[in-house]
């Protein structure tokens, strides 16, 4: 996709996320984006969530996404989401089910849940309304994400699937946490640009620029790592990308709040709209951290059996 | 940005496949580096610099004897064709192969282009020998009093007659303790002509005035040195490009070394991480702070891959490339903080880690040399962000 056709992709997706959430999926129909994806994937979903990020919009893409992927053999609607605290596996074993949904579901409606079984990972899917479904207390509170928690049905599917879509997660998310990390980057530089002190703009102090360079630096090799993950394709890729870009937003975030000063601190700035939307999206399917640790073992494991370390690019 | 003319590719040698092959090159390297021919060099670790460079100039020449060596490089240069990216792909594979990327490619990767570019004569009569390894050449730019104020050097360059006479002191000249010429960067013009003053000139270290002085890092190592001049006179077909356009030459310069060292640099730390992983004692503390390196590894290949390429293609690497240079920084950093954290003791004491403790302190330096990461950020802050002036 070239530079032309990006910059107006990207002016279309401002104006479709700039509407409600539960709008979106038919103006992406609307705009004939299926046809956008099948031309270039890795552009689209860069694009997509990035701008879905950039608008802090809520809503279920991700779970179009996943479900696309997993190509169920009885229908779901919505996709339940590992509890956070398992790293990339799945939250639910074979005696409770439990996670996150993005959205409420709407009536009728049925829940795919990963499960983690002695034989590996294994789907359930099971009617909303035979799971305990509850608000979900967040630093967040913006996204509306909801608890899941419930029984675990006699029928599991084979899930293979499962762990082949969470590679494509992860990449939408990295492009999600990007995007809300850039606006929240654009914020601190149009803060520090016009907010003067000893009678200049604060973004002349040294401190100040070396802190939005550092952030600017990090969000450019979040995006470099995203976009070798789609050449790359492998898993590790992909958890390496979400990984980094939860890393580059946190540093953007801590950032950000700091040379925004006490402004930046308020309900009335919407700097924290951002810092929180970067928050729990890292929680997502493994943290920075927990990713972290997941690819140093991998990294150790692969070395003790006389391996070549995943390089994800080559010249 | 500016499409210029590839470098190199126009020099190609006929219808070799392997000058636009990349990947078949690829292998021919693998093939190469993995074979006996050069298993003398293979994991290699001399402590002292000019042993060390001795050694690797002997693999120099395995690699130009056995033809890998010799891409990257038109062949009037001594090369066989190709661009940067056989380069990057020769750092690869002799990391892969666990022998060293060699201290001659650390020199070259930065100063071999701009030759070919402003001074090919030059090019043709002396990057042979560099590739071949049996001489080198340092980078005089910095001085005492111009170090992130590189437009204030003074170190001057008069010419009379059919010759140029140099005098003035260099400081922090890369390999200068065992180079037989560098590359220095000259005022011929007055002071307070800044950047636009400045020439380039190749001065070998035998001409008679002088006198180079090893300076040695915290562990010992003389990688660096300065160098006086005493009145040196200089044959003026030593300057490379045109009086008053070395400003111009060293920013051509700086571009392959924040996309091709940047790359080289990434293949030594693909190796030392795979050394560190080796060693590490189990547990979660080792393997977050691996999985860390790792990241930090990555995320700059990621990065400077488009930046080799672009530089292979002809274009221009604008400030954008301060973002490359500040992560090799912090991945250079990163890796020998993690394994000082990892090996604990072990990094402090013994004959074993002796490697790792030279490497660390080398890896300070390296938020410092060719721009400090201070003055990257200014560069971003200044003209990719377009933050006020200071």
């Amino acid at each position: 996709m070239n530079t032309e056709e990006t910059t107006l992709l990207t002016s279309s997706l401002r104006e479709v996320f700039a509407g409600p959430a539960a709008e979106v999926p038919a103006r992406l129909r609307e705009l004939g984006w299926d046809d956008v994806v099948a031309e270039d994937p890795a552009t689209a979903t860069t694009l997509l969530f990035g701008q879905k990020g950039r608008a802090l919009s809520g809503g279920t893409l991700l779970d179009d996404l996943v479900l696309t992927a997993l190509a169920l053999p009885e229908s779901a609607d919505v996709v339940c989401y590992p509890y956070p605290g398992h790293g990339s596996a799945p939250s639910s074993g074979p005696d409770q089910l439990s996670g996150i949904l993005l959205a409420a579901p709407v009536d009728g409606a049925r829940v795919v849940v990963p499960v983690s079984t002695a034989d590996g990972t294994r789907l359930a899917v099971a009617p909303a309304a035979d799971l305990e479904i509850t608000p979900l207390s967040s630093l967040d509170a913006e996204a509306g994400w909801l608890r899941v928690a419930g029984d675990v049905p006699a029928e599991l599917h084979d899930g293979a699937a499962w762990d082949g879509a969470v590679p494509l997660a992860h990449r939408a998310l990295a492009a999600e946490i990007v995007g809300v990390a850039a606006r929240a980057l654009e914020l601190a530089v149009e803060h520090t640009s016009t907010r003067l002190q000893f009678n200049a703009p604060i973004a002349a102090f040294q401190a100040v620029r070396h802190r939005l360079a550092d952030g600017h630096v990090a969000l450019a090799a979040a995006r470099a790592l995203l976009e070798a993950s789609f050449v790359d394709g492998a898993a590790v890729s992909a958890k390496a990308a979400k990984a980094r870009a939860g890393v580059a937003s946190a540093l953007v975030s801590a950032n950000a709040v700091q040379v925004s000063g006490a402004m930046g601190s308020t309900l009335e700035h919407p700097l924290h709209r951002y810092v929180n939307r970067a928050a729990v999206l890292d929680a997502l399917l493994g943290s920075a951290s927990e990713l972290t640790l997941e690819l140093g073992a991998l990294i150790r494991a692969t070395v003790d059996g006389g391996g070549e370390l995943p390089l994800l690019v080559e010249v | 940005m500016t499409a210029d003319q590839p470098p190199g590719l126009a020099d190609s040698a006929g219808d070799d496949p392997l000058v636009t092959d990349i990947d078949a090159y690829r292998e021919t390297v693998r093939a190469f580096v993995t074979s006996p021919a050069v298993d003398e060099w293979r994991g290699g670790y001399v402590e002292d610099v000019p042993a060390e460079m001795a050694f690797t100039a002997g693999l120099m020449r395995a690699l130009y004897d056995g033809r890998v060596g010799r891409y990257g490089l038109p062949v009037e240069a001594g090369g066989l064709g190709g661009d940067v990216r056989h380069w990057a792909v020769l750092y690869d594979e002799l990391a892969r192969a666990d022998l060293p990327s060699t201290g001659q490619h650390s020199l070259l990767t930065t100063l071999a282009y701009p030759i070919v570019k402003y001074a090919p004569e030059l090019a043709a009569r002396y990057l042979p020998e560099f590739l071949k390894g049996e001489r080198w050449w340092g980078q005089g730019f910095s001085e005492s009093e111009a170090g992130s104020d590189m437009a204030s050097m003074r170190c001057r360059a008069t010419r009379e007659g059919e010759e140029y006479v140099v005098s003035g002191h260099k400081l922090w000249t890369s390999h200068g303790a065992t180079a037989s010429r560098v590359v220095v960067l000259l005022r011929t013009g007055t002071q307070e002509s800044r950047h636009r003053g400045l020439s380039m000139i190749l001065v070998d270290v035998d001409m008679p005035g002088v006198t180079v002085r090893p300076i040695e890092l915290a562990t010992g190592r003389a990688e660096l040195a300065e160098c006086f001049f005493d009145d040196v006179r200089v044959p003026a077909d030593r300057l490379i490009g045109a009086e008053g356009q070395g400003w111009e030459i060293a920013m051509y310069l700086l571009q392959f070394e924040r996309a091709v060292y940047a790359w080289l640099r990434a293949s030594v730390l693909l190796r030392r991480v795979r050394a560190l992983a080796a060693e590490a004692p189990p547990g979660q503390e080792a393997d977050r702070l691996l999985g860390t390196v790792y990241l930090d590894l990555v995320a700059l290949r990621a990065r400077s891959v488009n930046t080799v390429r672009r530089l292979a293609a002809g274009e221009t690497v604008g400030p954008e490339a301060s973002a490359d240079k500040l992560l090799l920084g912090a991945c250079e950093q990163s890796v020998y903080d993690a394994a000082r954290a990892v090996l604990g003791a072990g990094f402090l004491f013994g004959d074993a880690s002796a490697q790792w403790r030279e490497d660390w302190w080398f890896s300070r330096t390296t938020t410092i040399y060719g721009g400090s990461a201070e003055v990257q950020r200014g560069i971003i802050a200044d003209r990719v962000l377009t933050l006020p002036k200071e």
